[in-house]
Parts: C-alpha cells; sequence; structure tokens
C-alpha cells in the first residue's frame, strides 16, 4: 500500500511534524534553562520550518493525495490531502502562527511585566505549537477520522491557552466553558463521521468527495444536524457561541490566532469541504441560513455593547463568521466568496487583535508613562492610523479589501438569496459592523499610551499593509490562492470580477456604510438606551450557567452519601450486591450446588497433599480467629498478614506458584501499608482498641456484614468452581504458549502477550489510583493532628 | 532499631534489588515478572527508610519523586507496546532481538521484558509513592 516516498509526501509531513517536535523542544529546553527568551526563540524557528514548507508546497503547486492502512479490518487509513483549497487554509494557518509567534515574542515579555501574570511562557508556546501542528494536520487529512483526532487536539490545545493563568476562577471557568462546548461538537463530529462511515462504507475525504460528486451519498438529516453542531460549536456560532467571549481572558496573540486563521476557521473548512456532499439538501442549507444570520445579527448587536477592546472583538468574530456561514448556504456557486472572506477576515481580525493587545498592554490611567509623557509617543500614533485601516477594511469601505468581502457577499446575496428578508439582514449586519468598528477606534485610542514595541508595531504594519494592497491590487491574491481553492471545490474555475460598477450590491453596500455612519454619528441618542435593554439573556451565557451549575448542585447532593462512616459505605456496596445477586438468582438456583465437585474428588485421591492442604486450612482460620480476639490494632493488622501468607502457601501447595508468589508480595506490600498506616488512626479509636479486642467490642450491624461478604464470597466462588465451561481454554494455553510466544511461564505469556492490552490499561489505573492517593494525601492528610 | 537489623536491611537491599532483576530477566519462564519485582523494590527501599534515619540516605534518595516514577513507568510500556509497529508488526505483538554479548553470553531483548520493566516501574513508583506519603505524617514538616 505504502507507494514510493515523494519529497512532497516528505515535505508535508515534515511541515506538519515541525510544531509538534517544536512543542516538545520547547518544553525540554525550558525544564533545563527557564529563558522565556529561548522557547519564544524555538517557537519562531519551528514555526518558521513549517511556514517556508508549507509555502513551497504552495509555490511549487503540490498535488497530493497520499494514504496508508491505519486500522485496517475497518479500512480506516491516515494520510495527507494536499490540492489548492486545503494549500489555501495552510497558507493561512502557518503564515499566521508564524506571525503570532513573532508578536508574542515581542508582546510577552511586556504583558507579563505590566501586569506581573503568573503563567509559564514555555507551556504557552508548547500549547501555541501544538495548536498549529494539529490545525494542519487536520487541514490536510484524508480520512474522517483522523480529521476527528486532530479536530480533538485542537480543543485540547485550546484548553490549555485559555486557561494559561488557571490561578484566576475567571480563566477556569472561560477554558472549562470553551471546553465543554468544543468537546460536544467534537463528539456531535465523531458520531457524524461515524453514521456518514456507515452509510457510505469508507472513511476517506477524497473518496467521500468522489462519491459526492456523483449524489451518491443519502442525505441523512442526522448526519447533517451533528456535522453543523460541530462546525457551528468550532466557529462560535449561535447558540453554540457562548464560549468565545469569555475566552477573551487568554493571551491577545493566542486570541489572535484563535478567531483568525484557527480554530473558528476549522468550522468553516468543515462545511466548505463537505458543501459539496449536502448542497442539495434543504435541511444543510437551512439550518446554515437561520445559525449564520442569526449570528450575524446577534453578534453584531452584542459588539456594540461592549466596552472591553477584545470582547467586541470577540462579538465581532462571531457577526463575521455568521456571514460566512450564509454565504456557505447560497450554493457552490458562493465557493470563492466564502474563501475570500475567510481570507480577508483572517488578515484582518488578527491585525485587530494585535493592536487591541498592544493597546492593552499599556494599561489605560495611573500607570507610570514612559519619557516625554505629555505628547503621544509617534509609534502609538502610528498604531492608530494602521488600525484605522484594518477596522475600515473589516467595515467595507474601498479600496480597502474588506470592501470586496463585502461586495461579494452582497452580490451573492442578491443572486441567489431565497427571501429578500435575507438581503436586508445582511444590510443590517454590514451597518453594524461599522458602528462597532468605529467604536472600536473611539475605545482603544482614547487614551493615555506608553511608547509600543518595535515588534508589535511591525506585526500590524504588516497586515495592515496587506489589507490595503489586496483591497487595491486584488487580482495577483485572488489567483494565486483563492480562486484555484474555489475550483477544487466547485470543479470550474470560479468567474471573479474586481471591478467597480454600477450595480445594485454597490449601492447597497453604500447604504450599509451610510447608515452605519450616521447611526455612530448620532450614537449619544441611542447608546443609553441600548446599554439598558436587558439583553444579556440574547448570550445565552446565563443558560449555560444555570446547566452546569445544577449539574455541581447534584454533585454536592450525591457527595452527602460520602460521610466518611465506613459501616454505611458498606451498607451501600452490600444494597448493591444483594440487587445483582437478586437478578441472578434463577440462573443461581439452576446449578448442582450442592454436588460433590469432581475437581475435589481429584484432591482427595492425592493423599500426600491433601493433609497439608488440610492443615493450612485449619491454620488459617486459627489466624483468623486469633485476629478477633488480640488487641491493638498492630497485633490484628499482623494476624490478617499471617492468614495472607498460609494462603500463599496453599497456592504454593495447590500448583499454582505464580499465584503464590504474587500473594506473597502482595500481602507484604499490604501489610506494610497498613502498619505505616496505623500512625494516622485517631488515637480515639487506637486507645479503644488497647484494652479490648475485636471480639469484645462487636456489634450486630458488623456481625451481619460480615457474615453477608463473606457468605456470598463463598457461594460466588462455589458457583464459579462449579460451574464448567464446555470448552476449557487450559488445553490450547498448554499446547500453544510455547510455540506461539515462546514463554513457558502461561501466565507471564497472558499477562505480556496474549492480554496485553489489559495488562498496560491495567497499569494506567494502576497509576492513576496511586496518583489519587497521592493527591488526597497532598491534601486532605496534612491537616488533622 | 537495633544495629543487627539495621545490619540485615543492608545486606538484603542489593540481594533484594538482584532478585528483582532475576524475576524481570525470567518473566518468561518461570513465576515471577514485572510486577512481583516492582514490589520487591519497593519493599527493599522501605526497609531502608525504616531502619535509616533520613540523614543517612543518600541524597538522591530522599530527594527522588517517585509520583514521576508512574509517568516513566507508563511511558516505557506504552513505548514498548508502539514498538513492534517499527518491525512492522501489531501493536504489543512478539518482537525479540537475540544479542551475542562477550563474556555475559546469548541475550535476548524481547519487546515482553521492556514491557515488564514499564510495569515494574509503574508498580515501583506506585507503591513507593503510597508508602512514602502514608507513613508518618509528622515527619514531612522537617
Amino acid at each position: 500500500m505504502i507507494d514510493p516516498i515523494s519529497a512532497e509526501l516528505l515535505l508535508a509531513s515534515l511541515a506538519v511534524a515541525a510544531p509538534f517536535l517544536g512543542a516538545l523542544a520547547v518544553v525540554a529546553v525550558y525544564l533545563g534553562w527557564e529563558s522565556s527568551r529561548a522557547s519564544a526563540w524555538l517557537a519562531v524557528a519551528f514555526t518558521g520550518i513549517s511556514t517556508v514548507l508549507v509555502g513551497w508546497l504552495w509555490w511549487v503547486e503540490a498535488k497530493l493525495v497520499w494514504r496508508v492502512d491505519w486500522i485496517e479490518p475497518l479500512g480506516i487509513g491516515f494520510g495527507w490531502r494536499l490540492e489548492p483549497f486545503t494549500m489555501l487554509f495552510a497558507v493561512m494557518v502557518a503564515t499566521f502562527a508564524l506571525l503570532t509567534m513573532l508578536y508574542s515574542a515581542a508582546y510577552l515579555p511586556r504583558m507579563l511585566a505590566a501586569y506581573n501574570l503568573q503563567w509559564n511562557p514555555a507551556l504557552y508556546y508548547a500549547a501555541l505549537l501544538f495548536f498549529t501542528g494539529a490545525m494542519l494536520g487536520l487541514v490536510w487529512s484524508e480520512d474522517l477520522f483522523q480529521f476527528y483526532i486532530f479536530w480533538e487536539m485542537l480543543d485540547l490545545a485550546s484548553f490549555v491557552l485559555i486557561g494559561l493563568a488557571w490561578r484566576n476562577l475567571e480563566n477556569r471557568r472561560a477554558a472549562f466553558k470553551a471546553l465543554l462546548i468544543t468537546a460536544l461538537g467534537g463528539l456531535a463530529l465523531l458520531f457524524g463521521f461515524i453514521l456518514l462511515f456507515i452509510s457510505t462504507g469508507t472513511s476517506s475525504i477524497s473518496e467521500l468527495l468522489e462519491a459526492g460528486v456523483a449524489a451518491a451519498i443519502p442525505a441523512d438529516s442526522l448526519v447533517i444536524i451533528l456535522l453543523l453542531i460541530a462546525a457551528a460549536s468550532k466557529s462560535a456560532q449561535f447558540p453554540l457561541h457562548v464560549w468565545l467571549p469569555p475566552a477573551m481572558v487568554a493571551p491577545t496573540p493566542v486570541n489572535a490566532f484563535l478567531d483568525s486563521a484557527a480554530l473558528v476557521a476549522a468550522g468553516v473548512f468543515l462545511v466548505v469541504r463537505f458543501n459539496p456532499l449536502f448542497a442539495e439538501s434543504s435541511l444543510w442549507m437551512g439550518i446554515l441560513l437561520v445559525m449564520g444570520s442569526a449570528s450575524m445579527l446577534v453578534g453584531g448587536l452584542l459588539a456594540l455593547r461592549q466596552d472591553n477592546l477584545k470582547w467586541l472583538l470577540a462579538y465581532s468574530t462571531i457577526s463575521m463568521f455568521g456571514f460566512i456561514f450564509v454565504l456557505t448556504a447560497l450554493g457552490e456557486g458562493a465557493t470563492f466568496a466564502v474563501l475570500w472572506f475567510v481570507l480577508q477576515h483572517a488578515i484582518i481580525k488578527a491585525g485587530l487583535f494585535f493592536a487591541a493587545g498592544a493597546v492593552e498592554s499599556t494599561p489605560a490611567g495611573g500607570m507610570a508613562v514612559a519619557e516625554g509623557a505629555t505628547r503621544t509617543p509617534p509609534r502609538f500614533t502610528y498604531l492608530m492610523v494602521i488600525s484605522a485601516v484594518l477596522a475600515l477594511s473589516l467595515a467595507g469601505i474601498p479600496p480597502l479589501a474588506g470592501f470586496w468581502m463585502k461586495e461579494f457577499f452582497l452580490a451573492r446575496l442578491m443572486e441567489e438569496s431565497p427571501h429578500p428578508l435575507l438581503v436586508a439582514t445582511g444590510v443590517v449586519a454590514a451597518a453594524l459592523t461599522l458602528i462597532y468598528m468605529l467604536r472600536f477606534l473611539w475605545l482603544g485610542f482614547s487614551r493615555e499610551m506608553r511608547n509600543l514595541p518595535f515588534g508589535i508595531v511591525l506585526v500590524v504594519t504588516l497586515l495592515s499593509a496587506s489589507t490595503l494592497l489586496i483591497g487595491i491590487f486584488p487580482e495577483p491574491i485572488s489567483r494565486a490562492l483563492v480562486e484555484p481553492a474555489a475550483a477544487a471545490i466547485t470543479g470550474s474555475a470560479p468567474d471573479v470580477d474586481f471591478g467597480y460598477h454600477l450595480a445594485p450590491e454597490l449601492l447597497l453596500s453604500l447604504l450599509a456604510l451610510a447608515t452605519g455612519a450616521l447611526l455612530f454619528w448620532g450614537r449619544t441618542h441611542w447608546q443609553p438606551w441600548l446599554a439598558q435593554r436587558r439583553m444579556a439573556q440574547w448570550s445565552l451565557d446565563g443558560f449555560f450557567e444555570q446547566a452546569a451549575y445544577s449539574i455541581l448542585h447534584l454533585g454536592r447532593r450525591v457527595q452527602r452519601v460520602q460521610n466518611g462512616s465506613l459501616e454505611r459505605y458498606l451498607y451501600v456496596v452490600m444494597m448493591g450486591l444483594i440487587g445483582l445477586i437478586l437478578l441472578a438468582l434463577p440462573g443461581i438456583w439452576q446449578q448442582p450446588l450442592f454436588e460433590p465437585h469432581e475437581n475435589l474428588a481429584l484432591l482427595f485421591d492425592r493423599s500426600d497433599i491433601l493433609w497439608a492442604s488440610a492443615l493450612l486450612l485449619i491454620l488459617i482460620g486459627a489466624a483468623t480467629v486469633l485476629t478477633l480476639v488480640v488487641q491493638t490494632h498492630l497485633r490484628m493488622v499482623l494476624m490478617l498478614g499471617v492468614v495472607g501468607f498460609i494462603t500463599a502457601g496453599l497456592f504454593g501447595l495447590l500448583s499454582a506458584p505464580n499465584l503464590g508468589l504474587v500473594q506473597v508480595h502482595v500481602e507484604t506490600l499490604i501489610t506494610v501499608l497498613f502498619v505505616l498506616l496505623l500512625v494516622r488512626v485517631p488515637h480515639r479509636i487506637r486507645h479503644h482498641f488497647e484494652e479490648q479486642s475485636l471480639l469484645q467490642d462487636w456489634r450486630w450491624s458488623r456481625l451481619m456484614i460480615a457474615l453477608f461478604f463473606g457468605g456470598i464470597t463463598g457461594l460466588l466462588s462455589w458457583i464459579a468452581i462449579k460451574h464448567q465451561p464446555p470448552t476449557s481454554v487450559a488445553a490450547w494455553y498448554n499446547e500453544e504458549t510455547l510455540q506461539l510466544v515462546g514463554a513457558e511461564d502461561i501466565v507471564a505469556a497472558i499477562l505480556v502477550h496474549f492480554r496485553a492490552l489489559d495488562t498496560l490499561g491495567e497499569i494506567v489505573v494502576f497509576a492513576i489510583a496511586t496518583l489519587g492517593v497521592w493527591i488526597l494525601v497532598q491534601r486532605i492528610g496534612k491537616a488533622p493532628k | 532499631m537495633t544495629p543487627l537489623v539495621r545490619f540485615v536491611s543492608m545486606l538484603v537491599f542489593p540481594a533484594a534489588f538482584l532478585i528483582a532483576v532475576a524475576h524481570l530477566l525470567r518473566a518468561e519462564s518461570g513465576p515471577g515478572d514485572g510486577f512481583t519485582a516492582g514490589i520487591i523494590c519497593a519493599l527493599a527501599l522501605t526497609l531502608q527508610y525504616e531502619t535509616r534515619s533520613t540523614g543517612d540516605l543518600p541524597r538522591w534518595l530522599v530527594m527522588l519523586r517517585f509520583e514521576r516514577l508512574l509517568f516513566w513507568g507508563l511511558g516505557i510500556a506504552a513505548l514498548a507496546a508502539l514498538l513492534p509497529l517499527f518491525f512492522g508488526e501489531n501493536l504489543l505483538a512478539r518482537v525479540a532481538l537475540e544479542v551475542e554479548l562477550p563474556l555475559i553470553g546469548e541475550l535476548k531483548l524481547a519487546r515482553a521484558t521492556l514491557f515488564d520493566l514499564g510495569i515494574a516501574l509503574t508498580v515501583f513508583g506506585g507503591a513507593m509513592t503510597a508508602i512514602t506519603n502514608l507513613r508518618y505524617p509528622e515527619e514531612e514538616e522537617e
């Protein structure tokens, strides 16, 4: 199956692997040398490798479909799919990742100093690199399940990034909210993919797309709903948008990356990727339209109410992806417009976030101002100008790139909109964009500023200049990146026209701009009114809070069962066991319980071990009785140990040396642990048993529990012995073990060969359990004396 | 502690580790495996802790963070599980290398041995985590 490795394959794999390797390198270096600067340059270097490779692959117009078997019996594979469409996203991800790393190198030291933040720069860069790698892997995925895995990696990385300052409650809440909602989307994606896989029989994205062109895929409504839930959760579409604004507690470069080219773009990637499969379905189209237009309006309106720059941009992102989802619903003809929108939005939004980060790294008021405090530093004025270019571009002012974005949107809407109301919604949302962007400039730059680091200004300049240049000369970038990508989806070259015509969409665009400008000019009239409206419930935040609170409340109720009384726990366990036994009672009844067992008869034939085992059994009984009679805890524990050791001897005698050996070790360990634990038994109880034995202190309740568990264990063992399966695996193991795995010891062979996966699972459980002990002792064990 | 107990524990310490190694290497040909090897090491070390004062122990032993050994153990076991994939086999399949060494003779390096080593480290780390954390809470505040 494996094709000869081509240079393209090698470089593509390396491009995905480089960020992951970089994440490891950052952590490894940081462990030895705690330097934030070293982490930053490592991150830049590894992202740079990835960006150069992606850029080269794009330059040579690499086309590659490579796939190897991964889970062979199911036909699930792993591979890369390089084509213009995935290339567009890959170029976007890699470029913005590099910009983010460069910006972070300038931004982080300043931010950490200004606010005395306590997060680990190595973790920051490692998570960001991990995120970049996952995003590249996602867009180049050839298999549905590979796609899903990278998708979930995005969730994990964004959880870490949002929760970096985990000592703050706010950050933890935001991180968990994002994780809950995006993981819900991830589950929906997995189920959707499984259904798709079952109905089509293939998990290869290439095969699915080919089949989709032939319209061979039944448009299953459940698949559509699940995939759209997944896309909406990632792209923060109404009503699953509630995680995005709180996520603004993350460091600003993270928001810039996540909200432009990365996390939210993953949702759009999913929708556009599978758009050809479901293009005929009215359900797919309907959900996209309703969700998109709701997000467009709600995002725009809520953005007007924000006083925090980043929150304003977050709602703006929700609104903008609403535009994109509406466009996607307009059919294949709009593919070019969608991709153009995504690319331009990424450039502008990243620039705005970077600018907002620069502004916020200089806390307004009260902070020490650098030299020349009375006059505005020149770099700050410059930042204001380039931010204005970005903001106006998003609002759709010609000749900036955002103008074409809005122009194509309105043109497609005029042409293919199913209802005039939708056109009106689009115009209103476009007007809202201008208002909140002017508000952004107003809020951001009406404060006192310190001077800014060169790196920050440089990155914003790059983005601002590109939106200006693309606006004036749109053709080169369109021909190089976006047109081939759209052609790869639709199969034919898109009809693109960058020209100023007196078309209806231009008039609509001007109408939107004029309305927006007028409304902003008269904002003193409506802003207090808007601020008074109770729109909090529109953001649905309260609903999610309530749901989370109810779950916590339920947890506290359940916690009350654990009151620390061992007897009570045992009663609860007993109830459960009684229930299980009642269920199994009919089956137990049919067993021939009271006939002598043939293996027992075998034992009676072996007179040599019969007497020895009888003696050991008597000793076990005697030791058990002694446990009840002796005083002080130490003696009780030691007597219990004696019981265990004699049992081990019994195992050895009955030709189970492995079992006996393990029993000896476990018994020793348990006895040691038990003795060590005695120190922690409260003095009151310890003294209580210094004068009397367990037998002198007996109670009915304990006797009952003891008899019950003893009886049940005995009964179950007896049934297990009596229940002879028709065919035994013992003979097979006896014959085959040596030949198959070269081991003489069958038990060891089962543990490390036949059932090795179980063993692996068991040691993981063991490790988690002991970690639990560790955490409990660390947190609780120290408190009482 | 009497000097005799201390002396015996000193004698037992290296012997216990040798026995543990034997358990590991002979896992496939008789009773004893990674699990018992881990427990033997844990018990031997506990004996040292109990018979000698903290100051007497080597510094690295006192500083050892056993809960981290859990991750090393799991990591090695996972690596051993993945190892056969590099030889074109399935996950956890049987892979063995026979190596001729001077003096020692033929040594069989099997995936299973590495896997057992991972189990042993996990068990050792877990047992020691439990033991060091549960014993004498008063001492931790030193």
